[in-house]
């Protein structure tokens, strides 16, 4: 587990290694969702893209928007629970060619949820190292 | 809305962040005196106050006239408990990716 709280309130970030080009994982991401995140998943890879996930892990539907595309690189998106819109976050999908393969990094945080939640409040600051302090605390 | 959400939300405003950064470094305080230090109106440091204390954030007691503010941090685990369920949900779902890819 690694939270990061430089600017973000919560993050998750995991990653693995895949001993395919990234090409081959590009298109496994976007065009095959189904295959690996739920019967009948789709991502369409645009900005504004539809997010739909049905999602075998959780046991439920996402729905979502997508933020950036960029092919073989990078795919973020915006997803909520479909019965809890209220609790959504955004999902950042890298992929770095490595000598094996690819490296494939995914990193969930509540960021843009908070940003909207804040849009309102022109002084927001985030203070992270105060906030992880207190989260350690509460670790304790 | 879940926990972590709501303790997300309570926060995601910067004078009340700055309110609950205060009260974590240890020190209870009043309304009068965090509305001084963020240079807000004591009303204002009231209502984000309540806010912290609705979100489980904040405690308060009366002493004599005064009320006291006090953090409270149990609701971080909420987003602790956040951070390692996404964690482990993507775990599983990029060990399908995996094997999607390489079977």
């Amino acid at each position: 587990m690694m939270p990061l709280m430089s600017n973000e309130i919560a993050a998750a970030t995991t990653d693995v290694a895949i001993e395919r080009h990234t090409d081959d994982v590009w298109s496994a991401l976007v065009d095959e969702t189904g295959d690996w995140l739920g019967d009948g998943s789709t991502i369409e890879p645009a900005v504004g893209g539809a997010v739909r996930v049905n999602d075998v892990v959780s046991g439920t539907t996402r729905d979502g928007v997508v933020r950036e595309s960029r092919t073989g690189e990078l795919l973020e998106f915006d997803w909520w629970p479909t019965q809890s819109p209220d609790d959504a976050s955004t999902v950042t999908i890298e992929l770095t060619p490595i000598e094996t393969g690819t490296r494939v990094i995914i990193t969930e945080t509540a960021t843009r949820r908070l940003a909207a939640s804040a849009s309102a409040h022109a002084n927001m600051q985030w203070r992270g190292a105060m906030f992880s302090a207190a989260l350690s605390m509460a670790r304790v | 809305m879940s926990d972590a959400s709501r303790t997300f939300s309570a926060l995601a405003d910067g004078n009340r962040l700055a309110i609950f950064e205060s009260l974590v470094s240890g020190r209870a305080a009043t309304a009068t005196l965090l509305a001084g230090d963020l240079n807000i109106s004591r009303q204002a440091a009231a209502k984000h106050l309540g806010l912290l204390v609705d979100a489980g954030l904040a405690s308060s007691i009366r002493v004599g006239r005064e009320t006291l503010y006090r953090s409270e941090v149990a609701p971080l685990a909420d987003v602790s408990s956040w951070i390692a369920t996404v964690e482990s949900q993507w775990n599983d779902r990029l060990a399908a990716l995996k094997i999607h890819l390489t079977n």
